[in-house]
C-alpha cells in the first residue's frame, strides 16, 4: 500500500510546478511586451526592436514547456489512475474472499476487517474495528496473542497456525491462521496483517477419516480373529478326524482281518467274498480318510523354501516303495537331475504320489517303466515323468488335479482321487505348478514345476 | 532303587484296539504279559501302586508302556509329562500309539521323552522292531538309552 502512495504525491507536485512555470512565464513575457511597448513609445527604436525578439522567442519556449508539462500531467494521472483501479480490485479480493482478512496495529487492536471476517466471526466490521484482537480469542488461550506479536514486532510471519478461536456468538471455531507483519516505507513494522481460515469442516473430516481408519482397523482384526478362530475350529476338526474318525473303521478293518485268517475255513465262498468286501471298503474309507488328512495337514502347513537335490528326493521316494523297484517297475533317472527351491516334505509327498501313479495306472499284465528328467528353463526347473501308463484323455485332463477327482473306474484301479489334489496343494504351496500331456493312449508325460534352487537362463 | 520290571502296560481306552493289539503282539509271537489301563487315570494309579494296583507282584512296573493319546480324563500327553516328574518310577520306555498322523502330536510326544511312535493300526512287524529297540534299553541299571 505504500507503494501506491508515492505516485500520487509526485503527481501533485509535478502539476505545482508546472503552473508556477506557466505564471513565471507570462510574468516574463508581461514585463518584456511592457518594456518593449514603453520603449517604441519613447522612441527607442533599437531596444524596443530587441524586446519584441525576446518576447518572440519566449513564445515557443512557452509552448514547447506547455506542451511538455501537459503531456507529463496525462501520463502521471492515467498511472494514479491504473493505481485506484488496482487498489479498487484489491480491495475486492479482500472484500470477497472467504478467508477472514484482518489488520492489527502493533498493540493487537484491530484497524480492518473484511465481509470475510464477519461472515466467520458474526462481528461487523464497525463493531470491532478498534477493539483489541483478543475478543476472538478464547480464555484459555490468550496467551497466545502476546506470543504472536512479539513474533510480529521481530518481523516473522506466522504461516498456517492451527488454533481456536471464538465467534461473536460464543461459538468456538478451529481456524488455521497466517500473520504476516505490515511495514511502513521505511520498512518499520506498524502493523499485521491475518488471514483466518475456517477449518471446522476440514478438522471434522480429518476427524471423521480418523475415526473411520479406526473402525476399519477394528473391522480388520475382527475378522482377522473370525478367520484365526475359523482355522482353530478346521484344525480341531482334522483332529478330531485323525483321532476319532479313525477308530472304527480300524475296527471293522481288523475284525473282518481276523474273521478271514481265524475263520476264513469255517466259511463257504460267498461269505468269505463279503468279509473281503468288508476288509476293501473299510481299507478304502482309512486311505481316504489318510489322504483328506494328508490334504489339509498340507494346505494349513508353513511352507520354507530350500535348496533341494532332486536327485536324492527322488532316489529315497524309490527306495522307499517296493513296487517302484526292480523287478516290479523300472525307474530310468536321465541324469543329472537339477537342484529346486522346495519344502522338502512336500515334494516328497508330490513325487511319491507321482511316482505311485505311475507304476499303478498300467494295463494289466505290463511292468511299468517310467522315465524321469528335468528342463531348466527361465529361472525354473521342470521334472518330468514319463509313464507307459494307460494315459488320460484330454477331455479330463482339466479335472484330473481336483479333490476326489476320479478319471478311471474304481473297479479296475484302487484310489481315493486325493492324490493329484495333494500334488497340486504341494505345487501351490511352494510356488511352483502341475500338469500332464496325455493324448489319452500311450502313456502320460506328468510335470512338476518349482523355482530352480541355482539361476539358469536357458 | 530299581526294581525288577517285566511285561507291557497297554494304556487304550478303545477295547477294540486292545484286541487289535493283544492279537498283533500273538502274531508278532512276542511272549510278554500285557497289563492294560484304560485311560491316563487310571496308568498313572498302575504306574504309582495306588489303589487296585497296589500289589506290585501282581501289577510289577513294566519293561515298556504302550501310551494312546486321545484318551477320556487324563490324556496320554498328561501321562508323559507326570512321568516326567517321577523320580520314584525312574526311566521308563514309553512308545506312543495312536490313530494320529499330526506333525504336532509326533513332536511334543518326541520333546516328551519318548522312544517311539507308531500310528495305528500296529503291525505284527513294527511291534518286534519297536519292542527289539525298547526292552533292550530297558534293562534293570540305571544306564539311559537313547
Amino acid at each position: 500500500m505504500d507503494c501506491a502512495v508515492e505516485p500520487f504525491e509526485r503527481v501533485n507536485s509535478r502539476k505545482t510546478t508546472f503552473v508556477v512555470l506557466c505564471l513565471g512565464t507570462y510574468v516574463l513575457a508581461s514585463v518584456f511586451a511592457a518594456l518593449a511597448i514603453r520603449a517604441v513609445e519613447a522612441h527607442r527604436l533599437h531596444f524596443g526592436v530587441a524586446v519584441s525578439i525576446l518576447i518572440v522567442g519566449f513564445i515557443p519556449l512557452f509552448s514547447i514547456l506547455l506542451w511538455w508539462c501537459l503531456a507529463a500531467l496525462s501520463a502521471r494521472e492515467k498511472a494514479a489512475r491504473r493505481n485506484e483501479e488496482r487498489l479498487a480490485s484489491m480491495a475486492a479480493v479482500v472484500e470477497s474472499s472467504d478467508d477472514a482478512i484482518i489488520t492489527k496495529d502493533l498493540n493487537g487492536t484491530i484497524t480492518s476487517w473484511n465481509a470475510g471476517a464477519q461472515r466467520i466471526f458474526g462481528y461487523t466490521a464497525t463493531e470491532v474495528i478498534g477493539k483489541p484482537i483478543t475478543i476472538l480469542i478464547p480464555p484459555n488461550r490468550e496467551d497466545e496473542e502476546p506470543n504472536i506479536l512479539s513474533r510480529l514486532r521481530r518481523g516473522e510471519r506466522i504461516d498456517h497456525y492451527e488454533t481456536i478461536r471464538r465467534c461473536k456468538d460464543g461459538t468456538l471455531l478451529d481456524i488455521s491462521l497466517t500473520v504476516s507483519p505490515v511495514r511502513d516505507s521505511q520498512g518499520r513494522v506498524i502493523g499485521a496483517s491475518k488471514i483466518a481460515r475456517d477449518i471446522t469442516e476440514v478438522r471434522r473430516g480429518r476427524a471423521a477419516l480418523e475415526r473411520s481408519h479406526e473402525e476399519l482397523e477394528k473391522h480388520v482384526a475382527e475378522r482377522t480373529a473370525s478367520l484365526r478362530q475359523a482355522i482353530a475350529q478346521m484344525e480341531e476338526f482334522s483332529y478330531s478326524v485323525s483321532h476319532d474318525l479313525r477308530a472304527p473303521v480300524r475296527a471293522m478293518r481288523g475284525y473282518a482281518e481276523v474273521i478271514l485268517e481265524d475263520y476264513g475255513e469255517a466259511l463257504d465262498a460267498t461269505a468269505r467274498e463279503y468279509v473281503r468286501r468288508i476288509l476293501n471298503g473299510s481299507s478304502r474309507m482309512e486311505q481316504l480318510i489318510h489322504d483328506v488328512l494328508t490334504y489339509t495337514r498340507l494346505a494349513r502347513s508353513e511352507v520354507i523354501l530350500k535348496p533341494t537335490s532332486l536327485q536324492k528326493l527322488v532316489t529315497e521316494v524309490i527306495e522307499q516303495y517296493p513296487q517302484m523297484q526292480p523287478p516290479a517297475a523300472e525307474i530310468e533317472i536321465r541324469q543329472p537331475l537339477q537342484d529346486v527351491l522346495a519344502h522338502e516334505a512336500s515334494l516328497t509327498q508330490a513325487v511319491s504320489n507321482l511316482l505311485s501313479n505311475g507304476v499303478k495306472f498300467v494295463a494289466p499284465g505290463t511292468k511299468p517303466k517310467l522315465q524321469l528328467w528335468t528342463e531348466a528353463h527361465n529361472g525354473t526347473v521342470r521334472l518330468w515323468i514319463k509313464d507307459n501308463g494307460i494315459g488320460i484323455n484330454p477331455k479330463y485332463h482339466h479335472r484330473l488335479f481336483g479333490m476326489f477327482e476320479r478319471v478311471h473306474e474304481s473297479s479296475s484301479y484302487q484310489g481315493t482321487g486325493i492324490g493329484l489334489a495333494i500334488v497340486r496343494k504341494a505345487a501351490d504351496k511352494m510356488g511352483g505348478r502341475v500338469g500332464v500331456e496325455s493324448e489319452g493312449a500311450g502313456g502320460s508325460n506328468f510335470w512338476i514345476e518349482l523355482a530352480a534352487a541355482k539361476k539358469n537362463h536357458d | 532303587m530299581t526294581e525288577l520290571r517285566s511285561g507291557i502296560l497297554l494304556v487304550e481306552d478303545d477295547p477294540n484296539d486292545v484286541f487289535l493289539m493283544e492279537r498283533a503282539m500273538s502274531k508278532a509271537k512276542i511272549d510278554l504279559p500285557i497289563q492294560v489301563a484304560t485311560n491316563g487315570e487310571d496308568a498313572i494309579n498302575y504306574l504309582s501302586g495306588q489303589g487296585k494296583y497296589a500289589d506290585r507282584a501282581a501289577h510289577p512296573l513294566p519293561r515298556c508302556i504302550f501310551l494312546d493319546l486321545k484318551m477320556p480324563f487324563v490324556d496320554g500327553f498328561e501321562v508323559l509329562e507326570w512321568l516326567r516328574v517321577q523320580p520314584a518310577i525312574g526311566d521308563l520306555n514309553v512308545v506312543v500309539l495312536t490313530s494320529s498322523p499330526e506333525d504336532r502330536d509326533r513332536e511334543r510326544a518326541q520333546k516328551l521323552g519318548v522312544k517311539g511312535y507308531i500310528v495305528k493300526p500296529p503291525s505284527p512287524q513294527i511291534l518286534v522292531e519297536v519292542l527289539e529297540k525298547s526292552i533292550d534299553g530297558c534293562s534293570v541299571s540305571s544306564t539311559p538309552v537313547i
